[in-house]
């Protein structure tokens, strides 16, 4: 099997980018969740959300625009981002376009764009919809513009696994470059949902938050005594995996190497989680990585703040780590970006690889009082600065009982 | 051509107005053919007109002028033909 090499690392998130502010957000538990009023058809609410003060225009042209959903934009501007650090920008100098694919997650593809034609029909009751509108609805549509801004003719999969859509795609594609299938994939995931009809779907599950009294920001709190549930996000986040031989042959700068992969599915419940299913994904990771569980020095958790997620999760950390569980650091930053749901699990894992990289692991901001369930050491509140961290883990669990896990080491 | 055409192609894909001289063609100015479908479709929207189906859409500026110019003064409001 070929051993499969990090180069480029992208991130369009409510805290920035990863060249301005992403890292450094999460290192100072600065939050990007707000309040904003939504404009329902029955009145105006103020709803938590981390959204993204996005200007299209400056990233791309209006033609361009004209064809390209929201989702995708974020996708291709975290992309753009993740291809020059892997010092590829407009062309794929040293690799082979048909050996050069794209493996990406969304869990609700071109939703602002569906919705948008929805309104049009129903509400507005215009006779027809845009000519666009299949195309930019379409949940592979986003891989298709990545395909066509950088020349990708390899593999090509959109994934849509809820929020563990892009840890899956991630996964999918590591495994189509170990195997030989493709020598370069640029792989991620993005969502942008933050739309009327989809809050008001997530609203009637009753796992939204509610506002905190410390402010509308520091309203996500996983592992707290006082959480009160998840807060949407949206957001990219995209990396360049290649084969390491090919990386090291066109000179690459190999951030990361990513060791291993495990998806397991629940078969229990739509939306309830349960503890042997992703301890599974976490055991088949490490062991796919030929890793030991003490080998792992940070695990970014999947932690979305919900009542039930975080107690099973910190059930099925111990599960797998045993009696390394209580000295493994461990941190949800989904309180400072918020739930991306298909786009969480690249964004956290770039997070995790950018730990890999400082030694510096972000912490779980707003962290004050734990959940006397949640017993585990979920970095509280002040980021911490580790020595020899050789691996880290990222968990993605999604509803629909899909687990996908990911561990990545030093280079 | 047209001022309002020109006027509303020049807003729609952002392109300065000078360069849209009528030999131009389409894919120059950086437009694929769906990009044409859905400015054929806001044209419709904005001049309240219906432009029929065709069997090889414009490929320059001023076959696109050709299609559409005759149209908006058949419709324009006011017209006779329109308020028949």
């Amino acid at each position: 099997m070929r051993r499969v090499a990090i180069t480029g690392l992208g991130v369009v998130s409510p805290v920035g980018l990863q060249g301005t502010g992403f890292f450094e957000a999460l290192l100072a538990a600065r939050s990007g969740i707000r309040a904003l009023q939504v404009n329902f058809p029955t009145g105006p609410e103020q709803v938590l959300m981390g959204h993204i003060d996005f200007h299209p225009e400056e990233h791309f042209s209006k033609a361009q625009l004209l064809t390209m959903d929201r989702v995708s934009q974020f996708a291709l501007v975290a992309a753009r981002e993740a291809m020059a650090q892997a010092g590829l920008g407009s062309e794929l100098t040293g690799l082979t376009p048909e050996r050069f694919g794209v493996s990406v997650g969304t869990g609700s593809g071109g939703t602002t764009s569906l919705e948008a034609a929805y309104f049009a029909l129903l509400e507005q009751k215009v006779a027809r919809l845009r000519p666009m509108t299949v195309v930019l609805a379409m949940h592979n549509a986003m891989a298709a513009h990545l395909s066509m801004e950088f020349g990708f003719k390899g593999p090509s999969s959109t994934v849509s696994n809820a929020c563990a859509s892009s840890a899956t795609a991630i996964g999918d594609a590591f495994r189509q470059i170990r195997h030989g299938y493709a020598d370069a994939m640029l792989v991620g995931g993005s969502d942008a949902l933050l739309t009327k009809g989809t809050i008001k779907a997530w609203q009637a599950m009753h796992t939204l938050a509610k506002p905190h009294a410390d402010g509308p920001q520091a309203s996500c709190r996983p592992f707290s005594k006082d959480r009160s549930g998840l807060v949407l996000s949206e957001g990219s986040a995209m990396l360049v995996l290649e084969d390491w031989d090919t990386a090291k042959r066109r000179g690459a700068n190999i951030l990361a190497e990513l060791a291993g992969y495990a998806s397991t599915t629940d078969a229990h419940h739509l939306t309830q989680p349960e503890a042997q299913g992703q301890a599974s994904a976490m055991s088949l990771a490490l062991k796919d990585a030929a890793l030991n569980a003490s080998d792992i020095g940070y695990l970014n958790a999947h932690g979305t703040a919900t009542e039930v997620g975080d107690v099973v999760e910190t059930n099925a950390i111990k599960l797998v780590f045993e009696h390394c569980a209580k000295s493994l650091p461990i941190s949800s930053t989904k309180a400072a970006h918020g739930h991306a749901m298909g786009a969480a699990g690249a964004i956290e894992f770039t997070a995790s690889l950018m730990s890999l990289r400082s030694g510096q692991l972000a912490p779980t901001a707003f962290l004050q009082t734990p959940d006397e369930r949640c017993d585990l050491d979920y970095i509280p509140l002040q980021a911490r600065n580790v020595k020899n961290l050789r691996a880290v883990m990222s968990n993605s669990f999604a509803f629909g009982g899909s687990n996908a896990v990911l561990i990545a080491k030093q280079v | 051509m047209n001022s309002d055409l020109i006027n509303l192609f020049a807003e729609t894909f952002g392109i300065a107005e000078e360069k849209l001289l009528p030999g131009a063609t389409l894919e120059s100015l950086g437009l694929d053919s769906l990009a044409v479908i859905e400015f054929l479709f806001q044209i419709e929207d904005q001049f309240k007109i219906q432009i029929p189906d065709q069997a090889s859409p414009p490929r320059t500026l001023d076959e696109m002028v050709q299609l559409i110019e005759p149209l908006m003064q058949k419709y324009a409001p006011g017209n006779a033909v329109a308020a028949a």
